[in-house]
C-alpha cells in the first residue's frame, strides 16, 4: 500500500517546521546567551557599588567578597549625607538643571518655530549661526566664559551656572526637526483665522510636539545634572556646589585613606535623582536619544 | 493698484521678518555671546602670554601655537587621544550594532535589556569613575579578584602606563554603549519592511539580508554614531580627572586633559587657548564631515 | 602630587574632651582686647582649607573653638578640595584671584607660594610677624621656614607641615636578623634583599615600597649632592649624574624584585595599607602618615630617610597665607587666628591629632610635648630630621618643573625607561617651560 500524497506532504511540512523550530531555538538561545552575558557585564558595576556601599569597614577588603552583605550597613548612606552638604548639592543640581532646561525650551521653541515655520529674511544666516555653535563644548570655551562671568561679577552664583546654557543649539536643532513635522494645513488654517505666531506656537505647535519637547528636556537635564567641568571652575562656596563637584572632592587623592564603602554610598546617592528621572521618564529618554539620530 | 499691492506685500514681508528675527533673537544673542563670542575670545587669548592673575597680559602673536606644536607632550597627547578614540570606537560600534540587532523585536524582555544597557549613561560620570576606580583597584578590586579566582595574575591597572588608558576606555564603553544601541535601534526601524519582504521572496537568508540590506541601509546611522563617538571620546574629561589625573607617566593625558592642565594647573592661558583653538578646528572639521555625510545619505535614499 | 598627611579617626569624645581642656587653657589666656571691645558684628574671615576626612574634622573643630573664644572674629572655614599641588584648591584659588573674588585666609601648598607671590596675590607678612608677640620668625622651627618666602619676603606661616620619613616593620626586621634601620641607600638596598620574602614565585613581602613621588626624589637628589635647579632658577638640573643615582638605586631594586611601587590617585594610602598588612618591610612616606599607620595596627618604627653623602630632606604640606586683596580688618583677624593656631597648646594638639609637625620652638620643648615624645618616640623622628631640611626651588614655574620630575619617575618605575634618558627628557621639557615663562 502506497502512502497517499497528502501524508507525504504532511510529513515534509512537519519536518520543515521542526527544522525551523530547531533553528529558531538555537538562534534564540544564542541571542539570550549573548544578551544575558552583556547584561551581567553591564550590571556588575552597579551591583559592586551597592554591595560595597552596604559593607562595614571591616568587610570592605574581604576576600572573597560577600556577594551581598550579610548585615547591610545602611548607615553608610547616612554618613555619606553627613560628611558633606550633600542634600544641598543635590538641590543645587536639580534647581540649576531645571532652570537651564526651562530656559532652553523657551528660547529654543521660539527660534525653532521661526526657522521651521516663519519665512523671514535672513533665516539662512540665523540658522547657520545656530548650527555653527552646535559643536562648541564648554571644555573649549571655559576660560573666556570664566572671564566673562568675572566681568559681570557672577562668579560663584546661580546665574553663572545657568545663563550661559540657556541658549542651546542642540535643543533648537532638535525642535526644528520636530516642528517641521506639524502639518502645514493646520497652520495655514490658523493663520487664515488671523492668529498670531505666538498663539500658533503655544496652542498648536507645542502641544503637537510634546514628545520632542519632553525628550530634549530629559536629555539636557541629565547632561547638565552630570556636568562637572563648568561648575568645578565657576563655584567657590560650599553652598553653590553641584553634585558632581561635591563628589569629585570626596575622591581621596590626598592620602587620607579611602573609605570605599562611604564613597560608593555617596556615588549612589548622586545617581538617585537621575535614576528616578530615568525610571519615570524612560520612555521619553529612550525616545529622545533615538531622535537625535533622526535626520529628516 | 499694483503699487498698493506691492507696498502691502513689502509691509507683510517686513512684518514677518521682524517677527522671525524677534523669535530667534534670544537664542542668537546667547549663542552669539557664549558660543561664537567665546571662541573669538579664546582666539584672542591664544595670542597672549598670561597666567590669568598677572595684571598685564603680554601680546606674543603666534608664539603659543609654535610652542604647542613643538611640544612633545602635545603630540603625545594627540597620539593618545587618537588611540583612545580608535580603541573605543572599534569596540563600541560593532558591539552596539550587535546588541541593537538582538533587541530589535518589540518584546518586554528586550525593553528591559535596552534600559539596562542605557542605564550607565544617566549615571554622573564622576560617580561612574569612582565606581571604576574601586572595580580596578589593585589589591581588593573586583576585577583582580576575578583574575585571581581563575589563577591569572592580577594586573596593576591604573598604576600601569600600559593599562590605565584601557581602564578608561572600558569605562567609556560601559557609559555609552546603551546610548548607541538606542541610536541603532532607531536606525534599524527606519529600514523599509518591504525590502526584507522582497528579499525573502528571492530566498535570501538571514546573513544575506543583514549584509545586503540592513548594513547598507543603516550606514547613515553608523556614520552619525561614529561622529558622536569621536566627539564624546574627544571630550572625555571627568573620567581622566577622577581616575588618573593624566597619569601614570602621562599615559592618560588626552588632549582635553592637556588643555585643562595647561590652563588650570600650569596657569598658561596662552598655550591653553592655542590648544583649545586647535581642538575647535578639529571639531569643526568633524561637524562639517557629519553634515556632508548626512546630505549624501539623503541622496542615497532618494 | 598627592600629599603629606594622613587621617586619623578619633573618637568624637576624645576631640570633645581635649577641646574642652584646650578651651579652658585658651580662655584663661584670653585676649584682653576681645573683652574690652564694644559689642559689634564680628569680623568675618573666610578661610579656604584643604583637609579632607578626619583631618578636616579636627581642623573644623579647632576653628569652632577659636570662634567661641574670640567673639569679635568669625572664621568661616570652607573645604575647597585637596590643597595638594595640582589639586582642586589651587585651581580654585587661581580662578578666585583672576576673578578678584578672593578668600581672606588660605591653606596654600608650600611649593605654589612663589607663583602666587610673584603675581602680587599674597600679603607680605614681615611687618605683622615682626610686631607679633608670639609669631616672630624666630619663634618657628627653622626648618619649617623653608618655602614660606619669595624673594626675601615672607608670605606664609607654617600651618600643616611635614617631612619625609622612612618607616619600617621591626617584626619583619627581626625575622630577617636586622636590628636597626638603614641609614644609607646602599644599606637599604642590602637590607631589602634580606627582607624580601618569595614563595612559589610570588613575592609575599617586599623589602621596600616607596611612594613614587617627586617629593622623595628631591631628597634623593640633594642627599647625593645634586641640585634640582640652578641657582638663578633659569634651568632644571635634575639629570646630572649626582641627581641620577637615587632613581638608579630604585630601578635596580625594582628589577631585582625587592622594591615595589603603586600608582594612581590612591597610591599613597595603598602603600600605607600594604605596610600595615606586612606586605612590605619598609616604605618612605610622610610624617603625617603615622595616624593612618597606627590605624592598621601594625607595629612600626620611624627613621630618617637614608642618605647617599649627607642627610637631606624637603619639607611638605601647606602654609597659611593671607590674600593681598582681603579687607584690612579681615587681614588682621586672619593673622590673629594664625597666631592662635600656632600657639604651643594648639600646634601641639594639632600635631598629636594629625601627625603634622608642631611649628613652634616653644611647643617642641614644652613639658607636655616632651612627655608625649617619650611615650611616642616615633613622633620625635621628624622633628629631629628637620635639621636636615632643605628648601625647594622658589620659582613660580616650579609647579611645572616638579610635574616633569614626576613624569620621569613614572617612566623609570613603570615603563622601565633608562634613568638617564627619562631624567634628560624631563629636564628638557622643564627647561622649555622655564624658557617660556621668562
Amino acid at each position: 500500500m502506497g502512502t497517499s500524497p497528502d501524508v507525504i506532504l504532511e510529513g515534509a511540512l512537519e519536518r520543515a517546521q521542526a527544522h525551523i523550530v530547531r533553528r529558531w531555538h538555537v538562534r534564540s538561545i544564542i541571542k539570550w546567551a549573548v544578551l544575558s552575558a552583556f547584561g551581567v557585564l553591564f550590571i556588575i558595576p552597579f551591583w559592586w557599588m551597592i554591595d560595597t556601599a552596604l559593607l562595614s569597614n571591616q568587610h570592605v577588603f574581604d576576600y572573597p567578597p560577600e556577594l551581598w552583605p550579610s548585615v547591610p550597613k545602611w548607615s553608610n548612606f547616612l554618613l555619606a549625607l553627613q560628611q558633606t552638604n550633600f542634600l544641598r548639592y543635590i538641590f543645587n543640581s536639580i534647581a540649576v538643571s531645571t532652570a537651564i532646561v526651562i530656559g532652553q525650551l523657551i528660547t529654543a521653541s521660539l527660534a525653532a518655530y521661526a526657522i521651521a515655520r516663519i519665512p523671514f529674511r535672513g533665516k539662512k544666516i540665523a540658522y547657520g549661526m545656530i548650527l555653527s555653535t552646535l559643536m562648541i563644548p564648554a571644555q573649549i570655551t571655559f576660560i573666556p566664559m570664566f572671564l566673562m562671568m568675572k566681568q559681570v561679577n557672577w562668579i560663584d552664583s546661580y546665574q553663572a551656572l545657568i545663563i550661559p546654557f540657556i541658549g542651546s543649539a542642540f535643543a533648537t536643532f532638535w525642535l526644528i526637526q520636530a516642528f517641521r513635522q506639524v502639518p502645514q494645513i493646520i497652520l495655514d488654517a490658523a493663520q487664515i483665522d488671523g492668529a498670531h505666531h505666538l498663539w500658533i506656537l503655544w496652542r498648536i505647535v507645542l502641544p503637537l510636539s510634546k514628545s520632542a519637547l519632553l525628550s530634549v528636556a530629559f536629555l539636557n537635564f541629565v547632561f547638565h545634572y552630570n556636568d562637572l567641568f563648568w561648575p568645578l571652575i565657576i563655584t567657590q562656596s560650599d553652598a553653590m556646589r553641584t553634585v558632581p563637584v561635591g563628589l569629585s572632592y570626596l575622591v581621596a587623592n590626598d592620602g587620607s585613606g579611602t573609605a570605599w564603602n562611604v564613597l560608593m554610598a555617596s556615588a549612589l546617592l548622586a545617581t538617585i535623582p537621575a535614576l528616578l528621572l530615568f525610571v519615570g521618564g524612560q520612555r521619553f529618554l529612550v525616545q529622545s536619544v533615538a531622535h537625535s539620530g533622526i535626520k529628516d | 493698484m499694483r503699487l498698493i499691492a506691492r507696498i502691502d506685500h513689502l509691509i507683510a514681508v517686513g512684518r514677518t521678518t521682524i517677527t522671525g528675527w524677534a523669535f530667534v533673537l534670544p537664542t542668537i544673542l546667547l549663542l552669539g555671546i557664549f558660543g561664537i563670542g567665546s571662541v573669538g575670545y579664546v582666539g584672542y587669548l591664544s595670542l597672549l602670554k598670561w597666567n590669568l592673575i598677572n595684571p598685564i597680559p603680554q601680546f606674543v602673536g603666534f608664539q603659543n601655537y609654535i610652542s604647542v606644536f613643538s611640544d612633545v607632550n602635545f603630540w603625545d597627547a594627540v597620539g593618545r587621544t587618537i588611540l583612545y578614540l580608535v580603541g573605543t570606537t572599534v569596540i563600541i560600534l560593532p558591539l552596539s550594532l550587535v546588541l541593537a540587532l538582538l533587541l530589535q523585536d518589540r518584546l518586554n524582555a528586550n525593553r528591559i535589556f535596552r534600559s539596562l544597557f542605557f542605564l550607565p549613561y544617566v549615571v554622573p560620570s564622576v560617580a561612574s569613575a569612582i565606581a571604576w576606580s574601586w572595580l580596578f583597584e589593585a589589591h581588593h578590586g573586583l576585577v583582580n579578584m576575578f583574575l585571581r579566582m581563575f589563577h591569572l595574575s592580577p594586573q596593576p591597572w591604573l598604576s600601569s602606563p600600559g593599562e590605565a588608558l584601557i581602564v578608561i576606555m572600558l569605562l567609556y564603553i560601559w557609559q555609552f554603549t546603551g546610548y548607541f544601541v538606542i541610536l541603532y535601534l532607531n536606525g534599524l526601524q527606519s529600514v523599509p519592511r518591504h525590502l526584507y519582504e522582497s528579499a525573502a521572496i528571492d530566498g535570501a537568508g538571514g546573513w544575506q539580508k543583514l549584509w545586503h540590506i540592513t548594513l547598507p541601509m543603516i550606514t547613515p546611522t553608523t556614520f552619525f554614531i561614529l561622529m558622536m563617538s569621536i566627539i564624546f571620546s574627544f571630550l572625555s574629561f571627568d573620567q581622566v580627572y577622577v581616575l588618573t589625573q593624566g597619569g601614570p607617566a602621562q599615559s592618560t593625558t588626552t588632549i582635553i586633559y592637556y588643555l585643562f592642565q595647561e590652563g588650570f594647573q600650569f596657569f598658561d592661558i596662552g598655550r591653553a587657548g592655542a590648544t583649545a583653538m586647535v581642538l575647535f578646528a578639529f571639531l569643526l572639521l568633524i561637524t562639517f564631515l557629519q553634515f556632508k555625510g548626512e546630505s549624501r545619505w539623503v541622496h542615497h535614499q532618494m | 602630587m598627592k600629599l603629606f598627611h594622613a587621617k586619623q579617626p578619633i573618637a568624637v569624645f576624645t576631640i570633645a574632651t581635649t577641646l574642652g581642656l584646650l578651651m579652658m587653657s585658651a580662655s584663661s589666656a584670653s585676649y584682653a582686647s576681645a573683652a574690652s571691645k564694644p559689642a559689634s558684628a564680628p569680623v568675618q574671615v573666610s578661610f579656604w582649607e584643604g583637609m579632607s576626612g578626619q583631618l578636616g574634622n579636627v581642623l573644623q573643630s579647632m576653628v569652632e573653638m577659636f570662634n567661641k573664644t574670640h567673639p569679635h572674629i568669625h572664621v568661616n572655614a570652607v573645604y575647597e578640595g585637596s590643597y595638594s599641588g595640582g589639586g582642586p584648591m589651587q585651581e580654585k584659588l587661581l580662578a578666585a584671584v583672576a576673578a578678584n573674588k578672593v578668600p581672606d585666609l588660605v591653606q596654600l601648598e608650600i611649593h605654589s607660594t612663589p607663583l602666587f607671590a610673584a603675581n602680587g596675590a599674597l600679603q607680605p607678612l614681615n611687618t605683622m610677624m615682626a610686631h607679633s608677640a608670639s609669631d616672630k620668625k624666630s619663634d618657628f622651627l627653622a626648618g619649617l621656614l623653608n618655602n614660606t618666602s619669595y624673594k626675601g619676603i615672607t608670605y606664609g606661616i607654617p600651618f600643616n607641615r611635614s617631612v619625609p620619613v622612612l618607616y619600617y616593620n621591626p617584626v619583619l626586621f627581626a625575622k630577617a636578623g636586622i636590628h636597626s634601620a638603614p641609614t644609607t641607600w646602599s644599606q637599604l638596598e642590602q637590607d631589602a634583599k634580606r627582607l624580601t620574602v618569595r614563595k612559589k614565585g610570588q613575592t609575599q613581602v617586599y623589602g621596600f615600597e616607596p611612594v613614587n613621588q617627586w617629593w622623595f626624589f628631591e631628597s634623593l637628589v640633594w642627599s647625593n649632592g645634586g641640585q634640582l635647579m640652578n641657582s638663578s632658577l633659569t634651568k632644571a638640573t635634575f639629570a646630572t649624574p649626582a641627581a641620577q643615582a637615587g632613581m638608579q638605586v630604585w630601578q635596580q631594586m625594582k628589577n631585582q624584585g625587592t622594591l615595589m611601587v603603586n600608582s594612581g590617585p590612591n597610591e599613597w594610602s595603598q602603600t600605607i595599607t600594604d605596610f600595615g598588612h606586612g606586605r612590605t618591610a619598609m616604605y618612605i612616606g610622610s610624617a603625617g602618615d603615622m595616624g593612618q599607620i597606627k590605624q592598621t595596627g601594625v607595629s612600626y618604627k620611624a627613621a630618617f630617610v637614608p642618605k647617599f653623602k649627607a642627610y637631606a630632606v624637603p619639607t611638605g604640606g601647606a602654609n597659611a597665607v593671607i590674600m593681598a586683596k582681603a579687607p584690612a580688618a579681615a587681614k588682621q583677624a586672619a593673622f590673629q587666628f594664625i597666631e592662635w593656631f600656632t600657639q604651643p597648646a594648639q600646634t601641639s594638639y594639632w600635631s598629636e591629632q594629625t601627625g603634622y609637625l608642631p611649628v613652634k620652638k616653644a611647643a617642641v620643648s614644652s613639658p607636655s610635648m616632651l612627655a608625649y615624645y617619650k611615650k611616642h618616640p616615633n613622633h620625635r623622628i621628624p622633628v629631629a630630621e628637620l635639621q636636615f631640611a632643605k628648601q625647594a626651588p622658589l620659582s613660580p614655574s616650579y609647579l611645572q618643573v616638579y610635574q616633569y620630575m614626576q613624569n620621569a619617575m613614572d617612566s623609570i618605575m613603570f615603563s622601565n625607561q633608562p634613568v638617564n634618558q627619562a631624567l634628560q627628557n624631563g629636564v628638557q621639557s622643564a627647561n622649555q617651560a622655564l624658557q617660556q615663562a621668562q
